[in-house]
């Protein structure tokens, strides 16, 4: 065993399994009637309650990201980094609330989020926004596995081919035996366990290291001013030596990057309005993701705090070596402190709990963003334009083909792209400015019924093209370049969707949503 | 910041996610029973399916 790898291989490969033959098992005794008819593979049968909708959206809503970048918010910018993180990633749980309410009320029958769009719009944004959701789950299934693959190969020195592969059996798993349903109610023992990991360790911190010995070691830091990521410019030196200040400027320009991206990432993601398909009624979709919204804030901020800021306090060195006992843990990336302190406060005990923790938010997201592709592709292109008339049995057929074809290619993608060394540095910022000028055509669609189809299509276009080229003329420069093309994405969107809806109005009748959807055509 | 201050801000943190666990814990059980008294007023003859 080496330094780089305190635990061995067997566990991360110990803690999938588990999870996986649990979920498949469960789903299977309890949910396999939903998985009898493409209506309720597809849709969970549409009366799910809102305790499992709310952990289901704080499951799915819960990424290997949110506990390792709100960690290395705290440790980049003082206590006010995980409150920036939380707040910026819990906009779009309350909007998608209304959104989602609104579609459920006038279109109960939807399936799907472009499925909806096809009807309010036409067919051109149907096509759009069918590509948006395909790709943004793609893009987010591969960037979850590649990020939960190289943490448990660089904490358990297992091979990042074997655990990738391992993570994506076990997304298909369990879906395959009741779809929607099956993903949900995953998603809520996700959750439980979820919440059991991090207070364990946030209470850990509090016992073993204390606020007020924090606080300390935050005031060390502003007076000393360590260098602790020798790799950093002077200007990133300074957001970190100012762990104190809640004006930390850097830390509020993350706010606004974290709050336009987040946007895109969630309205634009079919996943999202899965949960929104399976809920019992409008008032449940309502209430789940407003709860959702108060039940997430809490666990970014709380990981950020405890483990980010708290290694901040510690002033722990980025390249180090630190010990617990007799166990040494390299602290080889600023982005890897969140484990590098669970190990320092618990041992192997807390990097179990971390590893179990991240093991969880990857599975119900990776396995929810495959389902979402998969009833794009079945409802909207399939079913919608390949084979409009086809019957249960074989939309059936095709969804859960689909699903292990789906899988299949991720996995293909994440194992090409670890082979040519693919940087995903960046990569999430980029899908921020790439979709996030889908947001204002999508919530248009909702609420405004004068929106000019064409405006909204070209909205979503001229609004993302805008945002890359600035993004690309800084160089995509992470700091400030990507805060300004998230803030040009959605502002040209908007100033091109609500002048052209103002000049050339086109009434929309809601009411004839009401019997539209659950097959699309023309 | 003060002492206290951040004393009081990590408190809160702790404080938000225990709750945040309390209810997420409490409304899935609430599902699970409402489920099961579903079911069995469907088994039960003077309850019929609607």
């Amino acid at each position: 065993m080496d330094s780089t790898a305190p635990l061995p291989s067997w566990s991360i490969y110990a803690i999938l399994i588990a999870q996986g033959v649990t979920y498949a098992l469960l789903v299977w005794f309890l949910g396999r009637a939903r998985g009898k008819t493409a209506e309720g593979f597809l849709s969970g049968g549409r009366d799910i309650g809102h305790g499992m909708i709310n952990a289901s959206v704080v499951a799915v809503w819960v990424w290997a990201a949110t506990l390792m970048i709100s960690s290395w918010t705290g440790y980049q910018y003082g206590f006010i980094g995980p409150w920036w993180y939380a707040l910026g990633a819990t906009v779009p749980l309350p909007i998608m609330a209304y959104l989602g309410r609104r579609i459920k009320t006038v279109m109960p029958k939807a399936t799907s989020y472009p499925e909806f769009m096809h009807h309010r719009y036409d067919s051109k944004n149907h096509v759009l926004h069918s590509m948006i959701a395909t790709i943004v789950s793609l893009w987010v299934t591969i960037m979850i596995i590649t990020g939960a693959a190289v943490m448990g190969h660089a904490f358990t020195g297992a091979p990042f081919w074997a655990i990738a592969v391992l993570m994506v059996i076990i997304f298909v798993s369990y879906i395959p035996f009741a779809g929607l349903w099956a993903s949900i109610f995953a998603d809520t023992i996700m959750s439980l366990m979820l919440y059991v990991c991090i207070t364990t360790l946030a209470v850990a911190v509090i016992i073993k290291v204390g606020p007020s010995e924090i606080w300390a070691g935050l005031m060390d830091v502003a007076i000393a001013k360590p260098v602790l990521q020798p790799a950093m410019t002077v200007a990133e030196y300074k957001s970190q030596w100012d762990g104190l200040n809640w004006l930390n400027p850097a830390g509020l320009g993350f706010l606004i990057v974290n709050t336009v991206g987040n946007l895109g990432a969630v309205l634009c993601n079919q996943t999202y309005w899965s949960r929104v398909t399976g809920a019992r009624d409008p008032q449940t979709v309502f209430k789940s993701f407003m709860t959702a919204a108060v039940c997430w804030w809490p666990i970014p901020l709380a990981t950020g705090t405890a483990l980010g800021v708290a290694a901040l306090s510690k002033g722990l060195v980025v390249g180090e070596t630190y010990t617990y006992g007799s166990t040494a843990m390299l602290f080889t990336e600023a982005e890897a402190v969140a484990p590098m302190m669970a190990f320092l406060v618990l041992g192997f005990v807390g990097l179990t709990i971390f590893i179990l923790a991240v093991g969880s938010a990857t599975v119900s997201t990776g396995a929810g963003e495959i389902l979402a592709v998969a009833t794009v592709f079945v409802n909207d292109i399939f079913r919608g334009h390949i084979s409009p008339k086809a019957k249960d049995k074989t939309l059936l057929i095709a969804s859960r083909v689909s699903i292990f074809v789906i899988a299949a290619t991720l996995l293909s993608v994440v194992l090409f792209f670890r082979s040519i060394g693919f940087s995903f540095a960046g990569m999430y910022q980029a899908m921020g400015i790439a979709f996030s000028s889908a947001v204002i055509p999508v919530i248009m669609g909702c609420f405004v019924p004068n929106t000019n189809r064409t405006g909204a299509f070209w909205a979503a276009i001229i609004g993302s093209m805008c945002g890359i080229a600035y993004w690309t003329s800084t160089g995509a420069d992470l700091l400030w370049g990507v805060v300004w093309g998230n803030v040009i994405v959605l502002s040209v969107s908007a100033l091109i969707a609500v002048p052209w809806t103002i000049l050339r109005p086109q009434p929309f009748d809601y009411s004839t949503l009401k019997d539209a959807g659950g097959a699309v055509r023309e | 910041m003060s002492e206290l201050a951040y004393i009081i801000n990590h408190t809160i943190t702790v404080a938000w996610l225990i709750l945040a666990g309390v209810y997420v814990y409490y409304a899935v059980i609430a599902d699970i029973v409402a489920v099961l008294r579903g079911r069995n007023q469907h088994q039960d003859p003077t309850h019929p399916k609607p």
